[in-house]
């Protein structure tokens, strides 16, 4: 069965867990001590992933570090209905971008959420200012998409640009960063809390 | 800010269409938290944003049917706000005065329009700008009196109430803007279009961009002056 190196408090993995049970596909979690034993960092986790990061999946022989890079691999290889991840390349490069913001610009939320959970010594005002910049090009982009009648950030149907984007953005406010200035990111998180499969995490409550 | 937006006044919060049945929103006016929430039958409420019993927001709360329940121990508040219903004690009937104090929600021309004051009459009456349609809200952080400096310097611009202006998108679509100040340095600029394709995407997109825009020049004061004015008729006379 596969097998995901899992931190419960991590955004990050999260978007696997939250993947997995939308496809409605079985797996193990390997608990990492993320914190306080940064287990992560150990030579024997350093051999797993180089990066020193989690998540990390493995199924059979391969092991794939990044949570964009375990999506893009789980959807096109247990995804049997390709609404996931679509075929098309025009598709693929929109959510390849946004796949890269989740892991970037993003991130910056993930850090004040380190910053004031886990006493990280981030720059606090720098990354939420750098996160709220963030949520505000997927603000604007989620506003414009409901002009068009559209609901997700790609496309007609939930992909995994929307998961990927999700976690950090719905676990802003660990980071003291509230999500009231953004009303089209609400009005998503609401749209994607519906979905089949949806699962919480310590920090996000089903509607 | 006093001056240009006077308390006893109509602001509008959001988009009725930005809300649907079920939806709980927070909103701000002069500091002031809001919750705002529709319910099942369509209704409009715009709250005090705090629980009466600990003091939760309520805006992390989910509408059941037709009241508003807080997130942190389920008490049920109806339309009226007044306590419906407590988990805990199910045989009790909450007492009058459990109630969380409840401001107008009047929905016209698109808008979900409240007041912090007691302005008396209906919201502005848009119904003079033919096939008027919302197009977006956004927020500015930029005080909101710098806002609606910049708004009235916008081509065309003319006051309409306290907050709304109207002013010229091109020569066939006319922009309404109304300014909801949200406190000292942020505002909420909520824009219509009067325009016979006003309820395109195509010109959606338009007052969209438009409205971008605007917000970076009104963040980085690169705001474009108006054209200078003729001086005034003493001088002129002189």
């Amino acid at each position: 069965m596969m097998q995901l190196y899992d931190y419960v408090l991590s955004g990050s993995c999260y978007k696997v867990r939250l993947f997995l049970s939308m496809i409605g596909k079985d797996f193990e979690t390997i608990p990492v001590d993320y914190y306080p034993g940064g287990e992560h960092k150990t030579p024997e986790f350093l051999e797993i992933n180089p990066l020193g990061q989690i998540p990390v999946l493995r199924d059979g022989d391969l092991t794939l570090r990044d949570a964009q890079a375990i999506l893009v691999y789980l959807a096109g290889r247990y995804d049997t209905g390709r609404t996931w991840y679509p075929e098309d390349a025009e598709t693929q490069g929109q959510i390849a971008m946004w796949l890269s913001f989740a892991g970037g610009e993003i991130m910056n939320s993930s850090a004040a959420r380190l910053h004031d959970m886990l006493f990280y010594d981030f720059d606090i005002d720098k990354v939420r200012a750098a996160a709220r910049a963030a949520f505000r090009v997927l603000d604007d982009h989620l506003t414009e998409r409901e002009i068009d009648g559209a609901d997700w950030i790609v496309g007609d149907a939930p992909t995994i640009a929307d998961i990927a984007c999700f976690p950090y953005v719905a676990l802003s406010g660990d980071g003291g960063i509230p999500l009231d200035d953004y009303n089209a990111i609400r009005r998503w998180i609401a749209r994607f809390k519906t979905i089949p499969g949806f699962t919480i995490m310590p920090g996000i409550h089903a509607n | 800010m006093s001056d240009l937006f006077p308390k006893d006044s109509w602001y509008a919060l959001g988009g009725s269409a930005a809300l649907d049945a079920g939806a709980v929103s927070p909103a701000c006016l002069f500091g002031e938290e809001r919750v705002v929430w529709r319910g099942e039958d369509g209704a409009s409420h715009v709250w005090h944003n705090q629980c009466i019993h600990r003091g939760m927001r309520l805006q992390y709360g989910f509408v059941d049917q037709n009241r508003l329940s807080c997130r942190y121990h389920g008490w049920r508040f109806g339309g009226d706000g007044k306590c419906a219903y407590i988990p805990a004690h199910p045989d009790m009937i909450p007492p009058d005065d459990f109630c969380v104090p409840a401001f107008p929600s009047v929905e016209s021309d698109g808008l979900i329009w409240t007041t912090a004051g007691e302005p008396g009459d209906s919201p502005p009456d848009l119904s003079d700008f033919d096939n008027l349609a919302f197009c977006r809200s956004l927020i500015i952080d930029a005080d909101p009196a710098g806002v609606a400096r910049a708004v009235s310097g916008l081509e065309s611009a003319r006051p309409v109430s306290n907050g709304v202006t109207a002013a010229a998108l091109s020569t066939d679509e006319t922009l309404v803007l109304a300014v909801q100040p949200l406190n000292d340095r942020k505002c909420q600029l909520h824009i219509l279009v009067s325009s016979t394709s006003a309820d395109t995407p195509a010109t959606r997109h338009k007052c969209s961009a438009w409205a971008r825009k605007f917000r970076w020049q009104v963040e980085n004061n690169d705001i474009p002056q108006p054209a200078p004015q003729a001086a005034g008729g003493q001088e002129t006379t002189r």
